[in-house]
């Protein structure tokens, strides 16, 4: 049992600190895009999309970059991702699991039309795995990012 | 993605918080070989409606918390929105607070996604249970 987490803190949550839920409802915000569909067949295809994608996210929590971060979002995600909400987003993700240092690919499930791409994360400020989750979908030839979380 | 998942998740993301519990240890194919025959039956229990081995399953405090009603009324949910059980694909593993959360793809009569299948393992002694588990 970890050092000061006592039963009640344990029942309160210690599990996973309760960072990622929370950090994720500003971000889980799915789009439903009417005309849509999903970034490939097998997980080739899947990580040649989804692998730049995701590090251009990491890269703009790295360096506070909102411009960055948001290059492969949704319009509707855009919108719903203000700078101010993505500041203090990566703030809070980085006071609790940390900076991002290393993934490992895990798979993809096709959902709706759109991809469901995961991935385990080690962050520095914490010893649990991290589940990132990043939902893509095709649309118009373009590749857009509908939903992201870290679980 | 028609949100079914997330909403069933709320049913059976019971997670219990042990007071004492530890990972499974080994890379995938130990986690595989020992999480597999934990949700084969947990799975079966949901086809059958078997309140009493789901309980057989599951870690104390988890089943202090999932009573039978609770428990009829998630598997039909998960039924009427999923339909039955098809088959699944190993995903991976990770650990978090002291426990394996054990992920697979899988498959269900009456939806055509993919569904997400989290299990959440602690191990006590040389015993596996079940801490959680969730459809997404």
């Amino acid at each position: 049992m970890r050092p000061g987490c006592g039963f009640n803190k344990i029942r309160k949550g210690c599990f996973m600190k309760g960072i990622v839920f929370f950090s994720l409802a500003l971000f889980c915000i799915i789009a439903q895009p009417v005309f849509a569909d999903v970034i490939g067949g097998g997980d080739e295809e899947v990580r040649a999309v989804a692998e730049p994608i995701l590090d251009t996210i990491l890269e703009g929590f790295k360096n506070n970059d909102y411009v960055k971060y948001s290059t492969h979002l949704d319009q509707t995600l855009k919108e719903a991702v203000s700078e101010a909400k993505f500041a203090q987003t990566d703030s809070q993700i980085e006071s609790s699991i940390g900076e991002y240092v290393s993934r490992e690919y895990f798979g993809f499930l096709d959902q709706g039309q759109m991809t469901v791409v995961l991935w385990k994360g080690d962050f520095d400020n914490t010893e649990d795995d991290i589940l990132i989750k990043l939902v893509i979908s095709k649309r118009d030839g373009e590749y857009l990012v509908t939903g992201l979380w870290f679980q | 993605m028609r949100n079914i998942a997330v909403f069933l998740a709320a049913l059976f993301c019971l997670i219990a918080q042990p007071l004492s519990a530890d990972v499974i240890e080994g890379a995938d194919e130990q986690v595989e070989k020992i999480a597999n025959p934990v949700l084969e039956v947990l799975l079966e229990c949901l086809e059958k409606n078997d309140y009493q081995k789901y309980l057989s399953q599951a870690d104390e405090a988890h089943r202090d918390l999932l009573t039978r009603d609770k428990y009829i009324q998630a598997n039909t949910q998960v039924k009427e929105k999923m339909g039955k059980y098809i088959s699944r694909e190993y995903i991976g593993f990770l650990n978090q607070s002291n426990m394996t959360v054990a992920l697979w793809k899988a498959r269900f009569t009456k939806i055509d996604d993919d569904v997400l299948i989290k299990l959440v393992i602690n191990r006590k002694g040389d015993k596996y249970y079940a801490a959680g588990m969730w459809f997404q």
